[in-house]
């Protein structure tokens, strides 16, 4: 599988595990062999940057195009003298320069970017945001969702004009719960008597509740998922909407206002949580990654020799990192 | 000079970003010649900007070992890691001396196979070590909003490996069908489904008008801290 | 109690890390083959490419970095394994300088894999690989328009003119669907040039640090599919009938959280418990 010599191979599982292993020894604390393996990363990832850079963009994109192709491709002299100009910040006294080409840069990504983040993130969102809302298939108002639609509103109302008028401020735990219980219960029943009761009748429902009547499953579970559809599309409008209020400090955020960005903050605190947990779970799938290596490509494969030599490449950096540290304290 | 200096760059910015902004909505002659040839312009540019950072990190490692500061050995290091690997990169492969290049097999490719990934992956996966023990220090119940974020993550934490999807059946065939709602793989996915969802997309939202209203005021001239000094 | 709480409170962060390490290694040696349940998101991904029919192309970005490898390369693989098992031609490209020696070892894995498995896949002809290609939108977009012109060469210096898998591509929305392997946002950039300006179908191959953060993308239809860490890893694994490093890496996986769950417990009723005393003492 591996396309080097074995013997390149060995010694290349050899160096990586001591990189390895002297980059985990910063758990410990700092010491000389992190800063070694710390700067050799450092070293090696310019180097493949230069070989990447030439390679990969200047070579082709450049050399081969103006000098070994015919007829040869002038006009790439521009951006490639324009690619030069920018090193000149480098220079005292013609930095300047370089902005000619920044300002080219830079307006072509501000010329570009504005008309694609409108249409890929703003119009995107907001409309995949909203659309749910209105593809309500199976919802259809009757008497009773009417009936009920208006209590709800009646309570939200009261919840409004209550905590705008710093009324609700003062009430007890008691009457507060049984507002709060009102607008959960009637904006529950105001959708599902028109999603699920505007299709089947109560006792349809019941009796597949209750008595295993399965004539109207399909209906029922169609009418089921519309509902879970409607709930998860206006958690994500009602999430949408309380994170951006919380972000938006051109109103004071009080009274009722102060709900809504706290409501934002528990949405938030929900991403945040997920994200940590992915977090962890991505860290951790790196420290399993290099421990396997250590344990199935290093440890279990590896020979007495290989112990030898590697012991002794060990103690010979050993003596080299730490001697002059301690040759210079024992002169002091 | 001072139109060169400040006045050019701005209008180069100010044409660059309105006739780009016009070619993306009239992809119509001149305007896609033009949208077509900045975007290849650009391309080249940044390939010639690669390297652009390599520049300064190699004068501060320069500079530290020209002064003999503590630790320029580690500076050294790092210059001939940075000269090996590019030079064994830069001279092109041939079928004869196959260690030079960057094909698979080639010297470029065992330093990028054994050092970059060792270190890389090592230096991240520190970090592994560091939540770990961040997390038994400091993530604590003391508000409401932390006690929250903390009961997701553990769901999370435990609902996407294979245990707490295994704890869930047990939930749901041994105790009772009802408790389809504490699965806690359904509840992580419910998690990432709708309000993290709604949270990212808010961000996106407001990034969104970020994005452009910075775009209009780099365009127009307003912001241009990109210039600098003098 | 106080002083147990106290000192449970301030264990030395080495012993953490010991038992953190312990947890990942016992299971290496001693695998306990846990099941693996798949999600809709992995299904997104696998679905499209499944349903594809043979010849079709299929562009893999390679986005993430060396650091990234024990998470993303299981997904690489899978992916390419998939796309070859159905005879689709798999073009690859990189868009992260880094990404682009991953991809170069991810193709010549695939290779003499399915060589030594009596399949042979002719470079140029069933795959090939671009390498990295400078400047990230911008090359996203010309893409778009003229893929061979934009890429010039592939990897090795072939030209890209000259490639029969190339030979009906003429931008970007020829191909059928397109994986980003990645590890940064970078998935954001080929959704808002790609799919938005060409309409390619992407499906987002990636570390779960950078999963739950493109959910929204999936829900406003950009993605078709998230495959998201080792876990995404194990279950593309799963619906391949096959045990890769991803789904032997779940076992630590699952040992470790569930590690990690202890110490947040420990840690907080630890912290309650001594709340609850210094209260009480303080009402004395």
């Amino acid at each position: 599988m591996s396309p080097y010599a074995p013997w390149a191979t060995t010694l290349g599982i050899w160096v990586a595990a001591g990189i390895t292993l002297a980059v985990y020894s910063f758990l410990y604390k700092d010491n000389p062999f992190y800063k070694l393996a710390e700067h050799l990363y450092i070293g090696v990832s310019t180097g493949y940057l230069i070989v990447i850079a030439w390679n990969d963009a200047i070579l082709p994109q450049f050399v081969v195009k103006l000098f070994f192709q015919s007829p040869p491709a002038y006009v790439v002299l521009i951006p490639g003298i324009m690619g030069l100009m920018m090193y000149t910040r480098f220079i005292k006294g013609v930095s300047w320069v370089s902005r000619i080409s920044l300002a080219f840069v830079i307006g072509w990504g501000a010329g570009v970017a504005a008309p694609v983040v409108v249409q890929g993130s703003l119009i995107r969102h907001m409309g995949s945001t909203l659309t749910p809302l209105f593809k309500m298939d199976y919802f259809s108002l009757d008497g009773w969702s009417v009936f009920f639609g208006i209590l709800a509103l009646a309570f939200w109302g009261s919840l409004l004009y209550l905590v705008q008028s710093d009324k609700y401020a003062d009430w007890e735990r008691g009457r507060r719960a049984i507002l709060i219980t009102g607008i959960v219960l009637f904006t529950t029943l105001f959708f599902v008597s028109s999603i699920i009761f505007s299709q089947l009748g109560v006792g349809d429902v019941f009796g597949y509740l209750f008595s295993g009547d399965k004539t109207n499953v399909e209906i029922l579970e169609k009418s089921l998922a519309a509902f879970m559809r409607t709930f998860y599309a206006l958690v994500i409008l009602v999430g949408v909407i309380t994170v951006l209020f919380y972000f938006f400090y051109s109103i004071e955020h009080k009274k009722i206002l102060k709900g809504v960005a706290k409501t934002g903050i528990i949405f938030q605190m929900l991403f945040f949580g997920a994200a940590f947990g992915y977090t962890v779970m991505g860290r951790v799938s790196l420290a399993i990654g290099r421990l396997r290596f250590l344990v199935e490509e290093w440890v279990q494969p590896s020979k007495a020799s290989h112990w030898f030599i590697g012991l002794g490449a060990f103690v010979i950096i050993a003596l080299i990192l730490l001697l002059p540290e301690r040759l210079k304290s024992s002169r002091e | 000079m001072s139109f060169f200096k400040r006045r050019l760059p701005l209008l180069i910015v100010l044409f660059t970003g309105i006739v780009m902004m016009i070619s993306y909505y009239v992809p119509h002659k001149p305007f896609s010649q033009f949208w077509d040839g900045a975007n290849k312009w650009y391309m080249l540019i940044a390939g010639f900007t690669m390297v652009l950072g390599v520049v300064s990190l190699v004068r501060n490692h320069y500079r530290k070992i020209r002064q003999g500061k503590q630790g320029f050995g580690y500076s050294i290091v790092m210059f001939i890691a940075m000269i090996v690997t590019a030079v064994f990169g830069v001279i092109p492969h041939s079928e004869s001396s196959p260690i030079w290049g960057n094909r698979s097999g080639s010297v470029f490719m065992w330093i990028f196979d054994y050092i970059n990934t060792a270190a890389a992956g090592t230096v991240y996966s520190l970090l592994a070590f560091y939540i770990a023990s961040a997390a038994y220090r400091a993530f604590r119940v003391r508000t409401l909003d932390a006690t929250i974020m903390l009961i997701t993550a553990l769901i999370v934490m435990i609902g996407r490996v294979p245990y707490g999807e295994m704890f869930s059946d047990f939930l749901t065939n041994s105790i009772g069908k009802g408790l389809v709602f504490l699965r806690l793989d359904n509840l992580t996915s419910f998690f990432l489904n709708y309000p993290v969802v709604a949270t990212r997309r808010a961000i996106t939202l407001g990034l969104g008008l970020a994005t452009i209203s910075t775009s209009l005021r780099v365009i127009l001239g307003i912001e241009k801290t990109y210039m600098g000094g003098d | 109690m106080i002083k147990f709480s106290d000192r449970l409170l301030k264990i030395d962060r080495r012993i953490i890390y010991s038992l953190l390490a312990i947890a990942i290694i016992i299971p290496i040696f001693f695998p306990l083959n846990l099941p693996v349940k798949i999600t809709d998101e992995v299904r997104g991904v696998y679905n499209e490419i499944d349903n594809l029919p043979p010849g079709s192309k299929v562009l893999v970005v390679y986005d993430y970095e060396p650091a990234s490898r024990p998470e993303v390369d299981p997904m690489a693989l899978a992916v390419m394994r998939h796309c070859v098992r159905k005879d689709l031609k798999v073009v690859g490209i990189s868009y992260l300088e880094l990404g682009r020696g991953n991809g170069e070892n991810i193709f010549n894995m695939i290779q003499s894999e399915f060589e030594e498995k009596g399949k042979h896949l002719v470079y140029g002809e069933d795959l090939a690989y671009m390498g990295f290609k400078p400047g990230r939108s911008a090359m996203i977009l010309n893409l778009g328009k003229d893929f061979k012109g934009t890429c010039v060469t592939d990897y090795r210096g072939n030209d890209a003119y000259s490639m029969p898998i190339l030979e009906d591509i003429e931008g970007l929305g020829d191909f059928e669907y397109l994986v980003c392997l990645h590890d940064d946002s970078s998935v954001s950039i080929w959704i808002l040039y790609g799919f938005e300006i060409v309409g390619i179908k992407i499906g987002a191959c990636c570390t779960a640090v950078m999963a739950p953060g493109i959910y929204a993308n999936l829900d406003a239809g950009q993605l078709t599919g998230i495959v998201g860490g080792l876990k995404g890893g194990s279950e593309y694994e799963k619906l391949l009938n096959y045990r890769g490093m991803a789904t032997s890496g779940m076992d630590s996986q699952t040992v470790i959280h569930i590690l990690i769950v202890i110490f947040i417990l420990i840690g907080n009723f630890s912290y309650l418990a001594k709340e609850h005393y210094l209260k009480k003492e303080q009402m004395r």
